[in-house]
């Protein structure tokens, strides 16, 4: 059985936005004590990894390992439907559909196929990260924003209490500097000087998708190593991990 | 003023005035096979070609795009726009002195004075598609496109009919540089929607060809769909032993939104003749397009050289081995350091998450 309840949508629309950033379909894992999902998208440049623990549902009833998946266009159009004050349940139908009910007053209850799923089981990948900063969505939004108007390469540079972020092209340059005493980097702990540059497309997209209602991000890197970028769900442990593969320089 | 009669391919153009202005009017030419089929331009040398456009006659008056619309010599001149078939036409022109459009989409035309008016035509033969979109106003215009493309009517007759405002629900007068790339763009997005849900291509595939001063290699990787171009001008400037920074735009498997600024309209017409190979083969796969300009070069003979020259290298496309035998192959063909298309690129420098799940 699998019944998984929420009384807001918000997470819902928080994976659906950040998963659509690079996939068409998503395979979604119910396990007894949380959802996950791990994808990589077609290019292979970038990996989301879901962990949305039951704790985070207002009701999460599942007896068994369950694979769910579906393409993403159908989810979003349904999760579109609920309003602020609904309530969402996810259920398993008849044959391969999921039934989704809204429910505020009256119930509204919608029916999607699961598709057959071409999805294989990925690792995560295996990287000791030499740098760690937290900092605030709005601080990192901004910086990729800022470096986006000259570049389509950001360099993420870590040094013994500073950060920066930068880009440069036959444009102009930008360069983000953030330390221990400005307000938007919350935390910085460098074992080595690190630089490795990304994608300002790729990581603008996740970027984007997270609510506005996000905090802080924690973000690992490492020298030519993937940038991992995890940002809370909620505040009960649920999260999102974003890696993305560097580029060189 | 004079009265001029000849016969137009058909042809009419529509350049940039200023403030989102346009000219209007058709061009008048003394091989209209040869003059309205770009198709046909290969077999021509580039210096016969500018000849014969240089030696078009094409008188224009200023338009606007949406008011002028139902102007009468305007909708003379859309009727004759739609026709299939080569049509005569008598206008009145006050001569002016020879004005030669230069550009590097739709090429260059010999504006030789000022339409006054269209005073009559004959021989306009309508196809049936064409008939069915020019008719139907509740149609978009990306549907109406798409429906001719389909139709198999040729993707530069599309792009005169966009043009001279015959396709969509608000209908108006297009710049003939904008209708080229909008036509493009249209006929890439709706043919990628169907090849990103094909397979994978199973082999690394080289192509090469060399057009009027233009040399294009295509490499094709068996990955999900992705698109990159790069143009380098070394050749034409003898900085082929500089290791530099070439112009380079690319989309990765969701398309792009914004436009194409380094390559523009060049990186739209590469694109459909790549995005038509995949079609045709119902295979998705990551395509690079090398494009280099040599001394040969004749400036502002308009993108369908591109369009032509990477559809020809796909006509031309072999297996190769792997990876490396495909790109040598496809960079000893170039005059261009191997180093500069590598430095430029965005496909090169992205290293895959693959690479760290061992």
């Amino acid at each position: 059985m699998l019944q998984v309840t929420s009384k807001d949508v918000n997470g819902w629309n928080t994976v659906i936005k950040a998963a659509s950033a690079l996939l068409e379909e998503i395979a979604l894992e119910f396990h007894p004590d949380k959802i996950t999902m791990r994808n990589m998208d077609p290019s292979h440049i970038a990996m989301l990894n879901l962990e949305w623990l039951a704790q985070s549902f207002d009701g999460y009833v599942c007896d068994g390992e369950y694979i769910i998946t579906l393409r993403l266009e159908d989810l979003a159009n349904v999760v579109k439907r609920a309003s602020k004050g609904d309530t969402m349940e996810i259920s398993l139908g008849e044959g391969n559909s999921v039934v989704i009910k809204v429910r505020n007053g009256y119930q509204r209850e919608f029916t999607l196929h699961s598709l057959e799923s071409s999805h294989t089981a990925v690792p995560l990948p295996k990287v000791n990260f030499a740098a760690k900063v937290v900092i605030t969505l709005k601080g990192f939004r901004d910086a990729i924003a800022d470096i986006a108007t000259v570049s389509d390469q950001i360099v993420i540079k870590g040094e013994s209490g500073s950060l920066t972020l930068s880009g440069s092209s036959e444009y102009g340059n930008v360069k983000v500097t953030m330390t221990t005493s400005t307000s938007e980097l919350k935390e910085i702990d460098i074992a080595d000087s690190s630089t490795a540059s990304y994608s300002v497309e790729y990581l603008e997209k996740f970027i984007r998708s997270l609510s506005t209602s996000t905090d802080t991000l924690s973000i690992q890197f490492g020298n030519r190593l993937p940038v991992k970028v995890e940002a809370p769900i909620d505040q009960k442990g649920s999260k999102l991990e974003y890696y993305l593969a560097p580029r060189v320089e | 003023m004079e009265t001029v009669y000849g016969t137009t391919s058909p042809f009419i153009y529509l350049p940039l005035r200023y403030n989102a202005l346009l000219s209007m009017g058709p061009s008048i030419t003394s091989d209209p096979g040869l003059f309205g089929d770009p198709n046909k331009w290969l077999n021509i040398s580039a210096s016969d070609l500018l000849r014969l456009r240089l030696s078009s006659v094409t008188s224009l008056k200023p338009v606007n795009p949406e008011r002028s619309i139902l102007d009468s010599d305007v909708r003379k001149l859309r009727e004759v726009a739609l026709s299939q078939k080569y049509v005569d036409i008598e206008v009145n022109m006050t001569k002016s002195q020879r004005k030669i459009f230069r550009d590097q989409f739709s090429g260059t035309i010999s504006v030789k004075g000022r339409l006054e008016r269209v005073l009559n035509y004959s021989g306009t033969e309508f196809s049936r598609p064409i008939e069915k979109v020019f008719s139907d106003g509740s149609l978009r215009a990306a549907d109406a496109v798409k429906y001719l493309f389909e139709s198999d009517v040729n993707v530069y007759k599309i792009q005169q009919l966009l043009s001279v405002g015959s396709l969509g629900i608000n209908r108006k007068l297009v710049a003939t540089r904008w209708s080229i790339t909008a036509v493009d763009s249209m006929l890439s997005s709706s043919m990628l929607r169907e090849i990103t849900q094909y397979g994978i291509i199973s082999s690394y595939m080289v192509g090469k060809s060399y057009i009027m001063g233009n040399r294009f290699a295509v490499v094709v990787e068996p990955e999900c769909y992705s698109f990159e171009m790069l143009e380098s001008w070394a050749p034409y400037n003898g900085s082929e032993n500089l290791i530099q920074v070439l112009a380079r735009d690319n989309e990765g498997y969701f398309g792009r939104k914004d436009y194409a600024d380094e390559v523009e309209g060049a990186y739209y017409a590469a694109r459909f003749s790549a995005v038509k190979f995949l079609e045709n083969i119902r295979k998705q796969a990551s395509i690079i397009v090398l494009m280099e300009v040599d001394r040969n070069w004749i400036p502002s003979l308009g993108v369908w050289r591109v369009r032509e020259g990477v559809k020809a290298a796909f006509e031309n496309i072999q297996k190769q081995d792997d990876k490396t035998h495909a790109y040598n192959e496809a960079f000893k063909f170039m005059k261009t350091r191997k180093e500069s298309w590598v430095i430029s690129s965005s496909k090169f420098r992205q290293i895959k998450i693959d690479e760290f799940l061992r």
